[in-house]
């Protein structure tokens, strides 16, 4: 089976595209999460190899999760999704240690493209 | 380059501070050309101001500045002489570059002007009449720059590399993604150089391709495979920097440019080099400082309400923990007070350069002496002190020191002294500006204030000379360009009152003039004196007070129509303050309050006193702040607000 991935998104329609994408690229998605606070945790339950995150989500954002997630395991792999016009959020994850960034609307190929890489 | 706004208030700042060392810098310059020092300082701020500005963005400003370097350069490196000229056209152009920033502080961003310095400046140093060049001249000086660190770098073990990176035509996010390369990056090694520049390169301003000039000990194939990493990259180029071509250029570097280089390596991109080594001390805004202050402030009065409730109760152990409350928050008052002082000089810095150019407009060989310019004020009087300043140099310069024509007739040296000094006394600082020229002549001020219906009878010369303080008087013959347009002194000295301070003149005929001002430390917290008109209580400001008399109705004459009271043999004019404020006063007897103003006594008419008390002065806004019988409002400790009396406005 292929890398373990967990998607963390507050709408429910976001987690299933983005799990529709993955799994047909040959992930498996572990776990998904609607907010930072479960993202964190499920994190500790789960370990994957690979976390897609959104930015804006209600409890704990992004950013405070990805945080959270890098001081519990530096060298963990998280893809930010971002929309449009969050440009200086995304540098913020970036800064905080994001291994990439994915812009919806989300295109097949290239959400593939940068979790392959990433994960490679 | 919205990222830069919020650098904005710390350029401004620190543009006008690099802006007067450039002025001191070129007046050193000026008196002593050989003063190498001074240019040093002269190129350090320049260059810092040019890349400051370039870094916001503010083209005009950069492009100034960088043609005031150049023609100072050839002036340095010896292949010019340092001509009147080139002195006049720059600074003309630290003038417009003042403009510039002023501009720029009021968020006009319209375009000036500056061909015409341009040219004086390219015309003064008879070289560069070509931009192409001066640019090409920057851009090799950045290469040699660049070698340098490289060849300082690689002496470490570092290995430099262009690195070029193409994204692929749909990439969202350009910025961000040019970012999280810059970010690998920097992981591992130090970005010197970026094409476009970092800001452009965040703000995603690039077509699809950005070049950077990257150090690290990593290998090619090592960066190869951190770059692939990343998503949406179609094609990155690494191209090893020739090792043999850099240790060449090396040879004809000095070590001062590798210091600097070496300091610069990591903060080139980021941006963040202005500042880095500014001394330990912190920029804070203003407003933060006020709200502390007024924050203490108003601990201090709920110290006193927690102090008098205790004083009712009679809680004993609540008296050594209020103690040390009140031992605190009396060092936290003078703390912020001392947070909240500048040195004069801030304002008096600028003067040499102003005096110069008087004296230049006059043609006036004036020696401006400054003394005492480490005194502190209060941030508040600092600010405000410009402005009264300013007026009274030019007066002297333009007024007081006479021509060299005259001054050779009266066997006076040619040269005429204007000297500011500033000294600190118990809680006042006092300013003095003195000069050496003709004096205030009481005739003529007399027969100007008959002329203009002022009562003269009776008054002594040093009284008559007060007269110019008068509103609408000037005895100026002719009015010039620098001065006496009839408003004048009265301006300043209306300003000195509103900062709680006075203003007096000396003055001898043929030896000179000096103005004494006399302010307070600071604004904030003042003695005061309670008092009581019917049932409302007022504060007086107590350093205004010189005693305090009970009177009977019967000891206040009447003479021409206004009310006196003899004091010392001297009458002193009668203020009722309850007439002045509206309030109606009940009958019985009644207190005199004496204050000084400048040279004049007052009487100062109330029920009854209360006491002495430290009071915050709080500003009044709105439609109180323009009542002006009033200084302020304070706070007392038992929660009470009261109004504080403007002596100066209720006398005048």
């Amino acid at each position: 089976m292929g890398k373990k991935v967990m998607v963390v998104d507050d709408a429910v329609f976001m987690r299933m595209k983005l799990k529709d994408i993955l799994e047909k690229g040959g992930f498996e998605v572990v776990a998904e999460a609607q907010n930072g606070i479960e993202a964190v945790e499920m994190y500790k339950q789960e370990k994957p190899d690979l976390i897609t995150m959104d930015i804006t989500m209600p409890e704990m954002d992004g950013i405070a999760a990805l945080k959270e997630i890098k001081s519990l395991n530096p060298s963990a792999k998280v893809v930010m999704c971002s929309a449009m016009g969050q440009q200086s959020m995304v540098m913020d994850a970036i800064q905080a240690g994001a291994s990439d960034f994915i812009v919806k609307p989300f295109q097949t190929d290239r959400v593939l493209q940068s979790m392959t890489k990433v994960s490679g | 380059m919205d990222d830069n706004s919020r650098y904005k208030d710390v350029f401004l700042e620190e543009s006008d501070e690099y802006l007067q060392v450039l002025n001191d810098g070129m007046l050193r310059l000026e008196n002593d050309p050989a003063d190498k020092e001074a240019l040093g300082d002269i190129f350090r701020a320049a260059h810092t101001l040019k890349g400051m500005a370039a870094t916001m963005g503010y083209e005009t400003m950069s492009n100034l500045t960088h043609s005031m370097e150049s023609a100072l350069e050839l002036f340095r490196d010896g292949n010019a002489k340092i001509s009147a000229e080139l002195v006049t056209s720059i600074f003309k152009s630290l003038d417009r570059l003042s403009e510039i920033v002023d501009k720029l502080r009021v968020d006009d961003f319209s375009e000036t002007d500056i061909s015409d310095l341009l040219l004086e400046l390219s015309d003064a140093s008879d070289d560069f009449d070509d931009p192409e060049l001066t640019n090409t001249e920057t851009d090799l000086q950045e290469e040699e720059t660049n070698m340098m660190i490289i060849a300082e770098a690689s002496r470490k073990g570092y290995n430099a590399f262009e690195i070029s990176v193409t994204l692929e035509e749909q990439t969202a996010l350009k910025g961000a993604r040019a970012y999280l390369v810059v970010n690998r990056l920097e992981q591992q090694g130090d970005i010197i150089q970026s094409t476009p520049s970092p800001e452009e390169l965040e703000a995603g301003d690039f077509d699809f391709q950005f070049k950077l000039l990257y150090l690290t000990k990593l290998t090619e194939e090592e960066i190869r495979y951190e770059l692939e990493g990343i998503a949406e990259l179609e094609k990155v180029h690494i191209q090893s920097m020739d090792s043999t071509a850099i240790e060449s250029v090396v040879e004809e570097a000095n070590i001062e440019n590798k210091v600097k280089a070496d300091g610069d390596t990591s903060t080139k991109v980021t941006g963040q080099g202005h500042g880095a080594n500014l001394s330990h001390s912190i920029r804070v805004d203003i407003g933060k400082l006020d709200n502390f202050m007024n924050l203490v402030s108003e601990l201090v009065i709920y110290r006193n309400q927690l102090e008098d409730i205790s004083s009712n109760l009679k809680i004993g152990e609540i008296n050594e923990p209020l103690t040390n409350v009140a031992r605190i928050s009396t060092d936290l008052q003078d703390l912020v007070l001392k947070i909240r002082m500048q040195p004069v000089s801030v304002v008096f810095n600028r003067f040499p350069r102003m005096v110069r150019d008087l004296s230049k407009e006059l043609d006036k060989d004036i020696d401006f002496q400054i003394d005492g310019e480490e005194t502190e004020l209060d941030r508040t009087v600092v600010s405000e002190l410009g402005e009264p300043l300013i007026h009274l140099i030019r007066n002297a310069a333009d007024h007081g020191i006479e021509s060299a024509k005259d001054r050779r007739a009266q066997e006076k040296p040619e040269k005429g002294i204007v000297k500011l000094s500033a000294y600190q006394e118990g809680n006042r600082v006092i300013i003095t500006l003195s000069d050496d020229g003709k004096g205030l002549n009481p005739a003529t001020i007399k027969e100007a204030a008959i002329r203009k219906g002022l009562s003269v009878e009776g008054l002594k010369d040093g009284e008559i000379q007060q007269l110019i303080f008068n509103p609408g008087f000037s005895t100026a013959k002719e009015v010039t360009s620098v001065s006496g347009r009839g408003v004048g002194m009265d301006v300043v000295k209306q300003k000195i009152s509103s900062l709680g301070g006075t203003i007096e003149v000396v003055s001898e005929v043929g030896v000179g003039t000096t103005f004494i001002i006399k302010l307070p430390l600071t604004l904030s917290i003042i003695q005061s004196l309670m008092v009581k008109l019917a049932d409302e209580v007022f504060a007086v400001p107590l350093g205004l007070v010189e005693k305090v008399v009970k009177v009977e109705e019967g000891e206040i004459l009447e003479s021409h129509n206004k009310e006196i009271y003899m004091y010392r043999g001297k009458a002193i004019p009668v203020i009722r303050v309850d007439e002045k404020l509206g309030i109606e006063s009940v009958d019985g007897e009644k207190h005199l309050i004496l204050v000084h103003l400048g040279d004049k006594h007052y009487g100062l008419l109330v029920d009854d006193l209360l006491g002495q008390q430290e009071i915050v002065i709080k500003k009044l806004s709105g439609v109180l702040g323009k009542m002006k019988e009033y200084l302020g409002a304070t706070i007392l400790g038992n929660g009470d607000i009261t109004l504080i009396l403007d002596v100066g406005n209720l006398c005048s």
